[in-house]
């Protein structure tokens, strides 16, 4: 981190993944390399501010491997200005950064416990890191077993689909794929995760749920989670926010005595619970 | 030494600051016709005496209402931190806590904002006594001294047609010393704080959120923002980008929690629509959630926004009903 928080430093665009094409959910993964060969350290759970010069910054999760930082790949959804400022970038073109901000998901803390990942949509992205962390070969026997479950809308919502089937090798993962409503030739399952959470088999005493998705679903499925005796401290989400600086200065994602930038945005539920609910 | 303190005419403190103008840029009450406000001067007949409190406070000459923080060019991005030396001149008490507060805010956590470091470090600033409170001041109940502050360089009063100046910090003594010869000889006590009743909310934050009808308390506000513009401490702010012939510029721009717009994603999503939710944002910020960050009030009591309000809407008011509600 350099000693002006506010100044971007220049990155290059060295790849670019088209997630899904529909037009209301237009998903891109850039891949991104910073200039004079430096690395951005980061770990799970923490995001920078992207900028499109002349039009805008904002706040996207980190959705690589930490571990492997030779790039980094951050997942666009075109939603705004700034957005579709990025989505007209090509491989190649320049496009500017800073961060790392926030704190991360408590990787040490995790350690021992089986977790399940739950996540809607785009909100599989800022899970990644801690995924591709836990399954690097040198960590994967720190942690216990894995289960996802991941929905999108519609088949061809899914993100990072490439990934599913390296991850479904590894040893005590289980990945279940979930879908708003049935369509023909889809063999897994349909239903939102809030009522599919229910029937899946893991260890209260020594599970984390880790969650990210539309608010709606997170408020959901944690509902449910409680209901199923989950302790509210074993129940990780990361909020989402409007942020201008990303340093705690600008006041927008101030919740309580908190800002989401610094203190998040990795919350537990127990935490989320005694906050004004401003999220 | 001498039990006499410094004391100046009112031509000797121009002439002070003349010498001054001449290597920095001097920022004192002027008025560009309708209203007082801290300008930067350039001859002291422009200065403004008197113990008129400017309607806004001297904040934007640290935190500017407008300011270009990156230069985007092929190059890469670039910044300019401001290298300007500069004077506060007449900085009443009131301001000079805030600027403190934003001073620690902006400079003492966990990230330091090296636009407001800059021009702080660059910065002489001369206090002012207020000899009278005004309509709407309330700083006698918010832990201000209207008669002195320590929080400058040098600190003035006005004393019949002179003004009795106090040296507060080494930058302030040294400045002084040049044109005050044998300043060792002169009395320099620092007047003791007189502390007063304290309006303060001692609140939990859910109280805040459970027991209070904010619906009713901003029946009449207007959501313009003028209270958070006039304000010494509020420092909330947007980034604004630029282009410009070949280049982009980013520009920081005061915001407001008072906007609607303020906290809306880009989804649509807004966690705080509604009115009564950023009256009590601004407030519950100042009162609660400052003071556990930071263990101090945010708010001065200057009046300035109760002053400013076009509903005549009162923190004040606002904070004296929810310690009775809570009570």
């Amino acid at each position: 981190m350099n000693m002006n928080p506010y100044l971007p430093l220049k990155a290059e665009i060295v790849d670019i993944v088209q997630e899904t094409t529909d037009s209301e959910l237009d998903v891109k993964t850039y891949a991104l390399k910073l200039g004079g060969g430096a690395k951005m350290e980061f770990m799970p759970g923490q995001f920078v501010e992207l900028s499109a010069p002349g039009v805008g910054e904002a706040p996207f999760g980190f959705a690589s491997n930490p571990l492997r930082n030779d790039t980094i790949e951050i997942s666009i959804k075109r939603t705004g200005m700034v957005t579709d400022a990025i989505h007209s970038l090509e491989i190649g073109d320049s496009i500017f950064i800073r961060g790392p901000f926030g704190n991360t998901f408590p990787v040490k803390g995790l350690e021992g416990s089986d977790i399940l990942f739950i996540a809607g949509g785009l909100g599989l992205a800022p899970l990644r890191p801690l995924i591709t962390y836990i399954f690097e070969e040198e960590n994967r026997a720190k942690y216990g077993k894995i289960q996802m479950l991941i929905a999108a809308r519609t088949p061809t919502d899914f993100i990072f689909f490439r990934d599913y089937a390296e991850w479904r090798k590894i040893k005590d993962v289980e990945i279940t794929l979930t879908i708003d409503n049935e369509v023909p030739n889809w063999a897994e399952r349909v239903g939102f995760p809030h009522n599919l959470v229910t029937e899946m088999s893991f260890d209260l005493e020594k599970t984390y749920a880790v969650l990210c998705g539309p608010p709606i679903m997170i408020k959901a499925v944690s509902q449910k989670l409680m209901e199923m005796g989950m302790p509210q401290d074993r129940i990780l989400t990361t909020l989402e926010m409007r942020m201008t600086c990303g340093v705690g200065n600008c006041g927008k994602c101030n919740i309580g005595h908190q800002y989401v930038c610094v203190d998040g945005p990795v919350f537990s539920l127990a935490e989320l619970e005694g906050m004004p609910d401003e999220y | 030494m001498s039990e006499a303190a410094i004391k100046l005419t009112k031509g000797e403190l121009e002439k002070m600051l003349a010498a001054l103008m001449r290597d920095r840029t001097v920022f004192a009450p002027g008025s560009t016709g309708a209203k007082l406000e801290y300008l930067p001067v350039d001859d002291v007949s422009d200065i403004v005496f008197g113990d008129e409190l400017p309607y806004k406070s001297p904040k934007d000459v640290f935190f500017p209402r407008c300011e270009k923080i990156v230069t985007f060019s092929e190059n890469g991005a670039e910044a300019e931190l401001p290298e300007t030396q500069t004077v506060l001149f007449g900085a009443r008490p009131c301001d000079l806590e805030a600027l403190d507060m934003l001073k620690t805010i902006l400079t003492q956590g966990k990230f330091k904002d090296p636009f407001f470091a800059a021009r702080y470090e660059n910065a002489l600033i001369i206090g002012l006594a207020c000899a009278e409170k005004k309509p709407g001041c309330f700083c006698d109940q918010r832990e201000t001294d209207l008669d002195y502050s320590e929080k400058c360089d040098l600190f003035l009063r006005a004393d019949g047609d002179k003004f009795e100046v106090l040296y507060v910090s080494d930058k302030g003594k040294k400045a002084l010393g040049a044109h005050i010869p044998g300043l060792e000889q002169f009395k320099n006590t620092p007047r003791e704080f007189r502390p007063a009743e304290t309006l303060s909310l001692d609140a939990a934050e859910d109280d805040l959120f459970t027991k209070i009808d904010w619906e009713e308390i901003t029946e009449t506000c207007q959501s313009c923002g003028i209270c958070t513009y006039v304000c010494p401490t509020c420092h909330c702010f947007m980034f604004k980008d630029v282009e410009e012939d070949d280049k982009a510029y980013r520009y920081r721009n005061w915001d407001s929690c008072m906007f609607p717009k303020f906290t809306l994603h880009a989804s649509g999503h807004n966690p705080r629509a509604a009115k009564r939710e950023r009256y009590r944002q601004r407030v519950a910020h100042k009162y609660v959630y400052i003071k556990e960050n930071f263990g101090m009030t945010a708010c001065t009591g200057c009046g300035r926004c109760i002053r400013s309000c076009p509903a005549g809407m009162s923190i004040k008011t606002v904070v004296e009903g929810i310690r009775e509600e809570l009570q």
